[in-house]
């Protein structure tokens, strides 16, 4: 998304905070409202499915045309987050002035792309490290220990859908491999 | 053998929030709910010209119908006045947004507030936030006493009625550290659940029945609580030796008891059957 349109987006929504595993949307609330992502890292659930990892720069919320529909998704922090909230018609008054309105559709598509396999035939291993990495490549440029995982192995099961054992089990192979340098808190190698 | 003492978590105080009749809105309406309350705590605090005390929040906690977070103790100043006072009036102007929409949904709060000694998540112990006066603020917010308060106000005038713990109370309003006299608040007596203890209600902007009727659970007419007289409560005896001065209520099934903090005289009333009474200083307390 161009600057200047990230810029008017921030300023003409209302700065909001959150800490760490605090929700910022709810999945069947009314979507009258999206959230423009300026820091930090969040995980959109399903139900309690991981479905996608978002980082700085991401927009939230359902971007459909119409109106009158509610969230498809949880979103939860993973670290402090800097959101600014904007209502729908406000966020398509901006993109229209700015002619991004074609834009916006690939960043949705894009975004699909995006979204975390959840394909159950991959190994869990493979599930584990992709989820990693993708949560890695959001850090923020500025973040103190990008290769930090902030989850906990429970949270990183829940949101697979796995146990907790399959997960630790899956994070001790991933050290073995060089992976992982520890698996709690889960940090990367270089 | 000494063993070692283990250092007090550090204090905090605890605001919970939660919702009048949640369960009587649509799905969607919930949602809508659990996502703008946290949303409206941080507007009261933006309008009470305090948001940095809203972004040093500790172990924020959703609980679907409410919300649970903790503060610095020394915030309680400010928590018990003028973020009350803001937090009712953020709760109004979402009310009239809710109310262009649909006049069935509300959205009223009740708040609790408490203090006392709280693990947080750097600690060894399990949980976040976890402490008697989480649990007391749990238990204070569901009290009859505080949900009275809403159904006999005006409920679109009235948008939020709070309980504060009588620690909250001795520290901050009888210690003089409060924007608001002590005669904005009305003792109550809480029993929900395992919970018992004096606790103080207060109501940003009264309205209605409320006026007229008071805070107080005595000019309701029958009282209920005398109608069910707690088990073990016969037969209490107290043996004092040694010179006494100050006072005792002896109880046998307290329905009301009230004592008057507001002048010098100290006046003691209680209701209820069976019941002697004597004396001077009386202390309410969690047993």
């Amino acid at each position: 998304m161009p600057a200047v349109v990230w810029n008017e987006l921030r300023s003409t929504g209302i700065r909001r905070d959150f800490k760490a595993n605090e929700t910022l949307l709810v999945e069947g609330a009314p979507d009258t409202s999206l959230l423009v992502l300026q820091r930090g890292r969040v995980r959109v659930l399903n139900s309690t499915l991981l479905v996608a990892v978002r980082g700085s720069g991401d927009v939230l919320g359902e971007m459909s045309a119409q109106d009158g529909g509610t969230r498809s998704a949880t979103v939860v922090a993973m670290e402090p987050c800097v959101a600014f909230s904007i209502s729908r018609g406000a966020f398509k008054r901006v993109l229209e002035r700015h002619k991004v309105g074609d834009q916006l559709g690939q960043y949705v598509v894009a975004k699909l792309r995006e979204t975390v396999a959840r394909v159950s035939s991959r190994g869990t291993e493979t599930r584990v490290r992709d989820v990693i990495e993708r949560i890695a490549q959001l850090a923020d440029a500025d973040h103190p220990e990008p290769q930090v995982i902030p989850l906990s192995q429970s949270k990183l099961a829940e949101s697979l859908g796995l146990s907790r054992n399959a997960v630790v089990k899956a994070l001790t192979q991933l050290c073995e491999q060089d992976f992982l340098v520890s698996t709690s808190p889960i940090r990367l190698a270089e | 053998m000494t063993e070692p003492a283990e250092d007090l978590p550090p204090y905090r105080a605890v605001l919970v929030v939660d919702m009048e009749n949640y369960s009587g809105h649509t799905a969607v309406q919930q949602r809508e709910f659990t996502e703008i309350i946290p949303d409206l705590l941080q507007r009261a605090f933006e309008r009470a010209g305090r948001g940095d005390v809203w972004d040093e929040r500790r172990f924020p906690d959703s609980t679907g119908d409410g919300y649970a977070v903790g503060f610095r103790p020394e915030t309680l100043p400010l928590l018990t006045g003028p973020f009350l006072d803001a937090l009712q009036y953020e709760l109004a102007y979402y009310d009239r947004i809710l109310r262009s929409r649909d006049r069935k949904s509300r959205l009223r709060l009740r708040a609790a507030i408490t203090v006392g000694p709280l693990y947080e998540s750097d600690s060894p112990r399990l949980g976040d936030g976890c402490g008697d006066s989480r649990v007391a603020a749990h238990r204070l917010v569901d009290a009859a006493e505080v949900r009275r308060l809403l159904e006999l106000s005006d409920p679109d005038i009235t948008f939020l009625a709070a309980i504060i713990s009588d620690r909250v109370y001795d520290d901050v309003v009888l210690g003089g550290h409060a924007t608001n006299p002590s005669s904005d608040y009305v003792q109550t007596s809480v029993s929900v659940k395992q919970f018992r203890g004096d606790a103080h209600l207060h109501v940003p902007k009264p309205s209605g029945e409320l006026l007229s009727r008071g805070f107080s659970q005595e000019q309701d007419g029958p009282d209920v609580e005398e109608e069910q007289p707690r088990a073990g409560a016969q037969g209490v005896q107290n043996n004092v030796s040694g010179e006494v001065s100050g006072g005792v209520v002896q109880a046998g099934s307290i329905g009301h008891l009230k004592q008057d903090h507001r002048d010098q005289s100290n006046r003691i009333s209680v209701r209820g059957n069976s019941n002697k009474v004597a004396g001077r200083d009386i202390r309410g307390g969690r047993p």
